[in-house]
């Protein structure tokens, strides 16, 4: 690979870095506008284009789910959970905790530290 | 056609997020001239009108807390000190007086002129020794993230300076869909549902076979299942993961921690890297969207009007904006083995050789790269600098090119 003085070191995070509780900025306060019009989008032109009982009841169907939590113990299924309630993959884990063992391990750790206070 | 170019199936754009040249890779004219970077000399006045230098003190985190001003109306500031406006020739001298606005402490606000020591940023200040820096890429707009972007996506921003990404029958199509109509492939890789994209309006809905996660970028480089063209998002908030791992912003936006950053680009450098038949075969560039308020020198030039004109009310400054001139210089580094070692691409200040460039170049790079032929597209896209001319006909061997670890 390369001669080892064109390796260069990723310099570690320090501890206490990750701040959850940070106040959101503009930034990720539009883009939840932004998603939350989408979604509303989406469920008034379904809403639309209702025209058949069968539809009508697909639609009340899928929202009911939506609203109604699953009973304890029960599992969501992909029947039951509706829009944006998906199960997480079960991919993502066995995937991201993969990545945090690579180059870019200190863009996540795995042990949970308790919040820092917010600065602001 | 150089034989880099002949080579050349993929290219990768990361896109990282509010900062300006001079505050990542300034430092840099140091050791190298040809950079147009930082004497140690410029300076703004504060608020009291003393003169206030820049100073190699940036932070990785809680410097610039709250975020500096980067809307259109605050660029403006920054650009002109209060003194007229376009077409005048930008002074530069505004950016304490801005950023003195978001918390009226003038100690505070000279933190606005700090700039970061290359050797607190390895990973960026190491892609530009090593490869290509742009001395002049400039933002597109004068103004926030959101219509910076979508000059990557579609070569435009529709008549915006804001926010608003809600561009319904526009007359353009963004480079992914461009790519699929012409046969070819195209993703925006996002880091996780939890970060989403920042694209989320247009594009999200209707095409989802566009998108993908992070960690199908890292699959898809180690798999040789990377698209012809991608354009990679960073993670845009602290939060957990499902197992309740910590996830840290990796986009570099004040507040969050610089250094998560320099690992996040280094991860993409190294999953094109560590793929010989990718390596070889994948232009990188990595580049930021706007300046987020950080000061920068060079003041930024005219363009080619966009055909579009956001009115006085849109900007905030009591004039509209026809686009014909950009927003603040910003980092831009090339990566590939094809391209020569310490290359710097003159900017403005070659009044000869130098080249401009923006966000809209890059899909005009693209466009150009796989030969699609589409004159349904913006007139700045048509007018910008394309960047294929930077890969060369001797392929760099593996040793001369740095690993991160």
């Amino acid at each position: 690979m390369a001669k080892s003085e064109n390796i260069i070191r990723i310099l570690k995070l320090p501890s206490g870095a990750f701040n959850k509780h940070r106040p959101v900025s503009d930034l990720l306060w539009t883009q939840v506008e932004h998603l939350a019009a989408v979604v509303m989008g989406m469920i008034d032109g379904e809403r639309r284009a209702i025209t058949t009982e069968e539809q009508a009841s697909a639609f009340i169907k899928k929202y009911t789910a939506f609203l109604r939590p699953p009973a304890p113990g029960k599992k969501p299924t992909a029947s039951s959970n509706g829009v944006g309630k998906k199960a997480a993959p079960s991919t993502n884990n066995g995937a991201m905790k993969k990545l945090a063992h690579s180059s870019s391990k200190v863009i996540m750790k795995t042990m949970k530290k308790p919040p820092r206070s917010s600065k602001r | 056609m150089s034989v880099g170019l002949d080579n050349l199936k993929h290219i990768v754009v990361l896109m990282m997020e509010n900062r300006s040249f001079d505050h990542m890779l300034g430092a840099l004219k140091k050791e190298d001239p040809r950079i147009n970077g930082l004497s140690g000399d410029e300076f703004n006045p504060d608020t009291t009108n003393m003169p206030i230098k820049v100073q190699p003190l940036a932070e990785y985190q809680s410097q610039l807390d709250p975020d500096p001003d980067h809307h259109f109306p605050g660029v403006n500031l920054q650009l002109y000190d209060g003194a007229g406006g376009a077409p005048a020739r930008p002074s530069m001298q505004g950016f304490i007086k801005s950023y003195f606005q978001k918390r009226r402490d003038v100690d505070h606000s000279h933190k606005i002129m700090y700039y970061f020591p290359p050797e607190k940023i390895p990973i960026l200040t190491g892609l530009a020794r090593n490869y290509a820096v742009f001395n002049g890429w400039f933002s597109s707009i004068p103004g926030p993230t959101l219509c910076n972007r979508a000059f990557a996506h579609y070569g435009t921003s529709f008549g915006e300076v804001g926010m608003n990404l809600f561009y319904l029958n526009v007359p353009y199509l963004s480079i992914y869909e461009r790519m699929l109509k012409a046969g070819r492939t195209a993703k925006l890789y996002y880091f996780d549902e939890q970060s989403s994209s920042l694209e989320v309006v247009n594009l999200l809905k209707k095409q989802p076979r566009l998108f993908g996660l992070y960690e199908d970028f890292i699959a898809d480089c180690k798999k040789n299942r990377l698209p012809d063209y991608c354009l990679v998002e960073p993670n845009y908030s602290d939060h957990e993961d499902d197992g309740g791992g910590e996830l840290i912003a990796s986009d570099q936006h004040p507040d969050h921690h610089v250094l998560a950053g320099e690992a996040f680009i280094a991860s993409v450098y190294n999953a094109i890297r560590k793929n010989p038949n990718l390596w070889k075969s994948t232009l990188l560039l990595i580049t930021y969207d706007e300046h987020g308020g950080i000061y920068d020198h060079v003041p930024p030039p005219a363009c080619t009007p966009d055909g579009f004109v956001a009115p006085a009310e849109a900007t905030g400054t009591g004039a509209p904006f026809a686009f014909d001139r950009l927003g603040v210089r910003v980092p831009a580094v090339a990566v590939s083995p094809w391209i020569p070692k310490s290359v710097v691409v003159a900017g403005p200040e070659d009044p000869v050789n130098g080249r401009v460039f923006e966000h809209a170049s890059i899909p005009a790079t693209v466009m150009q790269a796989f030969q699609i032929q589409d004159d349904n597209r913006s007139p700045r896209e048509k007018a910008a600098n394309t960047f294929l001319d930077l890969l060369s006909d001797q392929m760099r061997p593996d040793s001369d090119c740095p690993v991160f670890k």
